[in-house]
């Protein structure tokens, strides 16, 4: 960030901290009688925008950064051949912070199928975890695709 | 090993308000509380970011504790140390993370539409840009997110009033999340 991006920054902050307590009729009649750069606008504008954003890992508690923190040593082999309703878990395909997802094979006999298994992690059964990962479940289920298991 | 209350006053009566040696020092007990968790917990358990720093403030300080101010700036530089620690981790699990990238396509791409949380490193260089603008407000951001400090316990801490330390938090905010765009 050079100097002149900092200041406009700067500036931006200081006319934010005189809005903040203003209703939207307050915010836009001071904003118009208010000295400033095209630049320093914009970034005020941004400024102004993020309060009616909500953040739940900014909001929240601290333990909603959860999924940030690294799980711990993997132990790849452990989940390897376990059952799982009608799938065989195999290798492990990949992790984040809220889950693992492992290579699985259905072994009930109704069909040759492999597909990939997302199991989460304890951190995941946090409130917002559990709402993250229904908001997913909720939008692939309305993907329809071959390769993708109902 | 220094004394953290020495430390932390020296750290006061010099320009840096985190000296390097009380980050170092709080920095290595959170690496050695980290590693000891991971050690102990077979599986699949997450670490507690908050529940370290917590508990690195109890190792360091005794049964005494600190008094507040020295509380505020240990505080300060934890959450600093929190950070950090956390940073170079999803550094180090990087490459593992770009093998696991085809898995989640779908669930990153549905992710992207409910917008979901930053990545970590996202957030780190975000917090860069904004000590560039307001180190104070990079470090209240810290001390919130790396630390869980409420803004409660933070008014009380730096004995300020709750409605300053909320103002300053909306500015923190509103710029932080304006550095991640």
């Amino acid at each position: 960030m050079d100097a002149a991006e900092r200041l406009a920054w700067q500036q931006a902050d200081r006319l934010f901290a005189e809005l903040i307590d203003l209703d939207a009729v307050q915010r836009d009649e001071r904003m118009a009688a208010m000295p400033m750069s095209p630049e320093v606008r914009h970034h005020l504008l941004r400024l102004l925008a993020s309060t009616q954003q909500e953040h739940a890992w900014l909001d929240g508690e601290a333990s909603a950064l959860g999924h940030w923190l690294p799980l711990a040593t993997p132990d790849k082999g452990s989940m390897r051949g376990r059952r799982l309703g009608v799938w065989e878990i195999a290798d492990e395909l990949g992790r984040g912070g809220m889950a693992v997802i492992y290579r699985a094979r259905r072994v009930d006999g109704a069909a040759e199928q492999v597909v990939a298994l997302k199991l989460l992690s304890i951190a995941s059964l946090s409130r917002n975890g559990a709402e993250q990962f229904r908001r997913e479940t909720d939008i692939l289920a309305r993907l329809a695709h071959p390769h993708i298991v109902g | 090993m220094g004394d953290i209350t020495e430390l932390l006053r020296a750290a006061q009566s010099g320009d840096s308000r985190c000296l390097d040696a009380v980050f170092a020092q709080v920095y290595a007990t959170l690496r050695s509380l980290a590693a000891s968790r991971l050690a102990a917990q077979a599986g699949e358990h997450t670490l507690g970011a908050t529940a370290l720093v917590h508990e690195a403030y109890l190792k360091l300080t005794g049964a005494q504790g600190l008094d507040l101010v020295d509380r505020h700036h240990f505080f300060a530089c934890a959450a600093r140390a929190m950070r950090q620690i956390l940073v170079d981790r999803a550094r180090a699990r990087g490459a593992l993370k770009r093998g696991a990238d085809l898995a989640r396509e779908t669930l990153d791409h549905a992710k992207g539409i409910a917008a979901a949380e930053p990545e970590l490193l996202d957030v780190d260089a975000a917090l860069d840009r904004l000590d560039a603008i307001d180190p104070g407000a990079r470090e209240l951001v810290e001390m919130r997110v790396f630390a869980g400090l409420t803004l409660e316990q933070l008014a009380e801490s730096s004995g300020r009033s709750l409605r300053s330390v909320n103002r300053d938090w909306q500015r923190a905010r509103a710029l932080l999340l304006a550095q991640l765009d």
